[in-house]
């Protein structure tokens, strides 16, 4: 990588490090919120209680992940990438089908999606080995050929929201460890005739654009989801129903609890409840980015802001699904959305660039 | 510095997705938010009518010639698809109501039990709060003077589009003044078209039909039909 430190100093920024603390924290507690707002006919109290167990487990994570040195998760890197790809394909194989999707494991009465847990040993790789390679068509090759190493069993589950959140992953730690953006575009553009293929092969892919592109033409079938985000957006208003009175999307909008908990959320809180979360995960790359100024190690400091955006984009690409911009695709929203899957493997995120912002720690060879 | 640049522009590409997305929560919430109100409320609102109570038909010592009753009947518009939500209601049911068996009826609502009694509905009322499929039906019967001789003279009734009209004797004659005026709600459903609790909304009161009293008594009725 050319780029040399930014800064030399190695003291943490501590207003940095407790700003990612408080958002975290906050953003979790919205999303104890959220839960009970998204759940007001189907035991609401049992569904808070669950969520709010996994962010007491999730702020424990974020603890126990910063305190462990960064030089060990360099050092075990390649049985941390192995432990976590492996069951992204067994999931394949002994997964529980939901929505017609094979993306979780049942563990008793709980569901467990590898996928979310992956993410984190996913960037700490793409950033490492972007980081120490030579930078030509090499350097692209290798990191795609990764990338789609991890896109693959995403691919085959079919959990395309998550693929996205992957991809932006990619783009995010290529970008920023100096690589080539036209090569970049004209993967991308290589890449356009497949998304059209898979837009035309799947009937259920081909509907779900055509009722992004025109709702209104079919409300009531393959534009309905896209509809029920609007209705229940607009139903917020600018001041919001109120927490425990979101009846429009408790009544109509599927899956309120996790792909569709923003749209949810702002029917609750309204505008002005739902700019503080839009500003929150922006705020967090804000954070990283400020962190990682403050990072001597290359490897790290594309790690912070990597790992940074990969959570932000996932929460933004919810985001504008729910506002329909973007075609209906299933993705959570991170801290947010139910699901203990995706609440601890966030802050185990964090945890880890909490850590790799501690430039105290030697670098460990791989 | 070519980091420093980079993560700027990354910085700067994750705002501008912000206010791009703040933009149109805006828009949503506020600028276009009456027009998406008034769209969903045609898929959400159903108005329905709330028959009046039809008057009575006295003679002029105030014997009844036709009145009204009303009957509550417990029905279970769609039976539980799981089996410990379903064996859950039927035994809590069987402790308020005792033995029951569904009869099934047109529009695959099945009927639990018929005329009710006032009290029982009472006890009923929270079962019917936790169990959305489960409901308490108004229904009203015209009765009549129990006498084959006055049955052409009282006239009989059937079931129009606000409640029930006369159709020949006096039943048909004093029609406008027995029928009253069918009061209107409205209430909002959701996506499986069941009512929502508390979504309910009175549009306009319902008049009861008056009393006629009739200046002659049976004897002369039965004298003047012939």
């Amino acid at each position: 990588m050319e780029a040399e430190p930014v800064s030399g100093n190695s003291v943490l920024s501590f207003t940095n490090i407790i700003g990612v603390y408080v958002i975290l924290f906050f953003l979790g507690l919205w999303g104890c919120m959220a839960i009970y707002n998204a759940t007001l006919y189907n035991m609401p109290f049992h569904y808070l209680a669950l969520q709010a167990t996994w962010l007491v487990i999730g702020m424990f994570a974020l603890y126990i992940f910063s305190r462990i040195k960064f030089s060990m998760y360099q050092k075990y890197l390649i049985p941390l990438a192995i432990v976590s790809y492996i069951p992204m394909f067994l999931v394949l194989i002994w997964g529980e089908k939901i929505h017609g999707m094979s993306g979780w494991f049942k563990i008793g009465n709980k569901m467990m999606q590898p996928s979310e847990f992956a993410k984190t040993p996913y960037i700490l790789l793409l950033s490492i080995v972007s980081v120490r390679i030579v930078h030509d068509k090499k350097h692209f090759m290798i990191l795609s050929l990764l990338a789609m190493l991890w896109v693959v069993p995403l691919m085959l589950q079919p959990d395309f929201g998550t693929m996205l959140v992957y991809l932006s992953g990619f783009v995010v730690v290529y970008y920023i460890s100096g690589g080539n953006m036209k090569m970049l575009s004209v993967s991308a553009l290589a890449g356009v005739p497949i998304i059209i293929y898979i837009i035309l092969k799947k009937q259920y892919v081909l509907d779900r654009f055509k009722g992004f592109l025109n709702p209104m033409a079919d409300q009531y079938g393959m534009g309905w989801h896209v509809m029920q985000f609007r209705y229940s957006i607009a139903n917020g208003g600018f001041w919001g129903k109120g927490l425990g009175k979101s009846v429009w999307s408790n009544s109509y909008l599927p899956l309120a609890h996790s792909d569709s908990a923003f749209a949810s959320f702002c029917e609750a809180v309204g505008f002005v409840g739902a700019i503080p979360v839009l500003l929150g995960f922006v705020l967090l790359v804000y954070f990283a980015y400020r962190i990682s100024l403050n990072i001597d190690c290359p490897e790290r400091r594309v790690f912070v802001i990597s790992i940074a955006s990969l959570i932000a984009a996932q929460a933004l690409i919810h985001m504008s699904v729910n506002l329909t911009i973007l075609p209906t695709t299933g993705i959570t929203l991170p801290l947010l959305s139910y699901g203990g899957s995706s609440l601890v493997s966030t802050f185990i995120s964090f945890g880890v660039l909490l850590s790799a912002a501690n430039n105290e720690q030697p670098n460990t060879p791989i | 510095m070519d980091y420093q640049n980079r993560a700027k522009k990354l910085l700067f590409f994750f705002g501008l997705w912000g206010a791009v997305l703040a933009s149109s929560l805006f828009y949503y919430t506020v600028y276009a938010r009456d027009k998406y109100m008034r769209k969903g409320d045609e898929i959400s609102l159903r108005r329905g009518i709330i028959p009046a109570l039809r008057g009575q038909i006295l003679d002029k010592n105030g014997v009844k010639l036709a009145w009204s009753e009303i009957h509550y009947d417990l029905i279970l518009t769609k039976v539980p698809k799981f089996y410990l939500q379903k064996s859950s209601l039927f035994s809590k049911l069987k402790t308020l109501i005792g033995g029951f068996k569904l009869k099934e009826q047109p529009g695959g609502e099945s009927l639990i039990m018929r005329d009710i009694q006032p009290e029982l509905v009472k006890e009923l009322e929270p079962l019917v709060k936790q169990y959305r499929d489960l409901t308490i039906r108004l229904r009203t019967e015209r009765r009549h003077l129990d006498d084959p001789a006055y049955t052409k003279i009282i006239g009989d009734v059937k079931m129009g589009d606000s409640g029930l009209d006369g159709i020949s004797g006096l039943e048909y004659k004093y029609n406008d003044e027995l029928k009253g005026k069918a009061g209107s709600y409205v209430v909002m459903v959701d996506s499986q078209q069941k009512w929502i609790p508390g979504k309910w909304t009175l549009e306009r009161k319902v008049q009861p039909g008056t009393d006629i009293i009739l200046d002659k008594d049976l004897s002369q009725l039965l004298e003047s039909s012939k």
